[in-house]
């Protein structure tokens, strides 16, 4: 059971940070494509084209976000950390993510309240709820936090002197 | 003074200490002064995702770093690196030319310093190093040239330029054409210059027979920024859509002309792709929600009052934020510079009626340069990763490059029309 759990938790962190924002990505592309093509060899402007962009690139955006949360590749500035021992290196990660996820557990109802308010626009020709468009925005969030939190557990093992596996090194650092 | 005013300065400079993902720094600023000063938290979406719901330009960004990644797999490297040996030929130092040769070419297909450095770096580095040039200057010329990618067009610094500063990105790309081929050049004389004085290898000669087998081999991808700039140039197609043709052509000359794209491949470039695009991207919006609040408590204005109040000389303030952008880069990220200090300085470069285009195009050669600057150049730490090379060691030998990036910048600072005679011929 646990292990289908976690095959399913697996699966579940694949589909938000790989396969959405690929598929999201496709579908951004190939309305580009349409719309440039339509317009310069059929003479014909389509205007759906421009909503399915949009909503692509926002799905992109976010989702893809969630990847660079997933493998730590969001930039920072480590000019001083990096000076740091393994101990000192996991008190920052541990104070930083201490103030990021608090900000961030904060921002959840928030976000959820103003993405629905959001459901009342829509957009001018498929009449998509902007709600829809924004709300990668939630999975982006609670994505982070639970990175923070996975690197923050790392940092208190750090802080205790445990032996950690070599792969799980580097997300507390 | 308030203490709201003083929330994004605290976030700040807790981001850096902590090393916090600027992203989140941004966000999490947004989110803590909103609670102080009883705002809705929900305006840290409205801004982040409204700003990329409206920031057409931005969609350039998947499409470049999507062309990018097509193109810098190994045949396309390699065909582009026989042509530039081809064309060089039997020349003193012929490696070394190379090395910013190909940076100039690829600068019209990926836009990025890190591709260029990352990508072709390493083949560089390893052929100039087996012809015995040394290990710490074949790196510091390829960590150098690579400041080439993201001023010729196409250009991801441009486009977030553009966005931030509401340029025409057309114009941008038009203005980058000189500066790109001009920091080629002046490269190219440090070379000659330096292979002199330390006798460096003389290249292999080839026939025109040869040469012409390379040109054909290399022109597919040769031509991907010609599309790009053409498509531009004639107003035919917006720099987005000229982005989505490029990545297009690209696509179809991997998969059918140089057959370097499986499934497999593709779907290794769509990750990257998209994990790059979430990265950069996400943080532009994060930059809305600082600017928001930065401009909510009228911090533009009073720096802009400050440094009016000293001097109303657009060529005194432009050495100013060279001075200090380049200070700042030798310690920060170039998108910290560019999402946290850029939109600080825009309104007062604005008052003065300095031209956008020059100084976005300045602004950017400075942040790249930025990049190969010790003790924090992110160009320095890849080549000496890539390479086994010790980071002091390139750094001592990139210095004199620096020096003629720098002399350049210089140069397009203090005459503008080396920029703007291209977009003002072009763009009107």
């Amino acid at each position: 059971m646990p292990n289908k759990l976690t095959k399913t938790i697996q699966f579940l962190e694949r589909a938000l940070s790989i396969y959405i924002p690929i598929i999201a990505f496709v579908l951004m592309f190939s309305a580009f494509c349409i719309q440039i093509f339509s317009r310069y060899f059929l003479s014909r402007q389509f205007e759906w084209t421009y909503e399915y962009t949009v909503g692509g690139f926002l799905w992109t955006v976010a989702f893809g976000a969630c990847g660079a949360s997933k493998n730590r590749e969001h930039v920072s500035f480590s000019l001083l950390y990096d000076k740091l021992k393994p101990k000192g290196q996991a008190i920052m990660t541990l104070a930083g993510n201490i103030l990021i996820t608090i900000a961030f557990l904060i921002l959840i109802y928030p976000a959820y309240d103003f993405i629905s308010f959001m459901s009342i626009k829509v957009t001018p020709v498929l009449r998509v709820p902007i709600s829809f468009l924004y709300a990668p925005f939630l999975a982006f969030i609670i994505f982070s936090i639970i990175y923070m939190l996975k690197d923050s557990l790392i940092a208190v093992q750090i802080l205790r002197g445990a032996e950690l596996p070599a792969e799980t090194e580097g997300q507390a650092s | 003074m308030t203490f709201s005013l003083w929330i994004p300065i605290i976030m700040l400079v807790l981001t850096f200490l902590l090393n916090i993902p600027v992203t989140y720094g941004m966000l999490g600023a947004g989110v803590y002064y909103l609670l102080y000063t009883g705002g809705d938290i929900g305006l840290v979406v409205g801004q982040t995702m409204g700003s990329l719901y409206t920031g057409y330009v931005l969609m350039a960004v998947p499409l470049f770093i999507f062309t990018a990644n097509v193109m810098n797999s190994g045949k396309v490297t390699d065909a582009m690196f026989t042509f530039s040996k081809a064309l060089i030929g039997k020349r003193k130092g012929a490696l070394a030319y190379v090395n910013v040769l190909i940076s100039l070419i690829f600068s019209g297909m990926t836009g990025s310093a890190i591709a260029d450095a990352a990508g072709i770096g390493k083949m560089e580095i390893d052929a100039m190093v087996n012809d015995g040039y040394d290990k710490p200057f074949s790196c510091a010329i390829t960590a150098a040239s690579a400041t080439i990618g993201p001023i010729f067009p196409p250009s991801i610094p441009f486009v977030i330029y553009a966005m931030l500063s509401g340029t025409s990105v057309g114009s941008l790309f038009l203005g980058g054409v000189v500066p790109g081929i001009m920091l080629a050049i002046s490269l190219s004389v440090y070379v000659w210059f330096i292979s002199r004085k330390r006798d460096y290898p003389i290249g292999e000669s080839f026939t025109f027979r040869q040469f012409a087998k390379f040109s054909i081999k290399a022109f597919p991808a040769l031509m991907t920024p010609v599309i790009l700039l053409v498509g531009i140039y004639t107003g035919v197609m917006t720099p987005t859509e000229a982005g989505a043709v490029a990545a297009l052509y690209a696509l179809i000359i991997a998969l059918f002309g140089y057959r370097i794209l499986g499934f497999k491949g593709l779907m290794r470039t769509l990750v990257d792709t998209v994990v790059a695009a979430g990265q950069i991207t996400i943080l532009t919006g994060a930059a809305a929600v600082f600017t928001y609040i930065v401009a909510k408590e009228n911090i533009p204005s009073m720096i802009s009052a400050y440094i009016l109040g000293i001097t109303t000389n657009k060529w005194v303030l432009l050495l100013s934020i060279n001075t200090l952008f380049l200070l700042l880069g030798m310690f920060l990220d170039t998108a910290v510079l560019q999402f946290v200090f850029l939109p600080m300085v825009i309104p007062i470069v604005r008052a003065l009626g300095i031209n956008m285009i020059h100084f976005g195009v300045i602004i950017s050669l400075n942040m790249m340069i930025g990049l190969s600057t010790p003790p924090f150049g992110l160009t320095l730490f890849i080549t000496a990763g890539i390479s086994n090379t010790p980071f002091v060691k390139i750094a001592k030998e990139i210095l004199p490059m620096i020096i003629v990036m720098l002399a350049l910048l210089m140069l397009l600072t203090f005459v503008p029309d080396i920029i703007l005679f291209i977009p003002n011929r072009m763009m009107g």
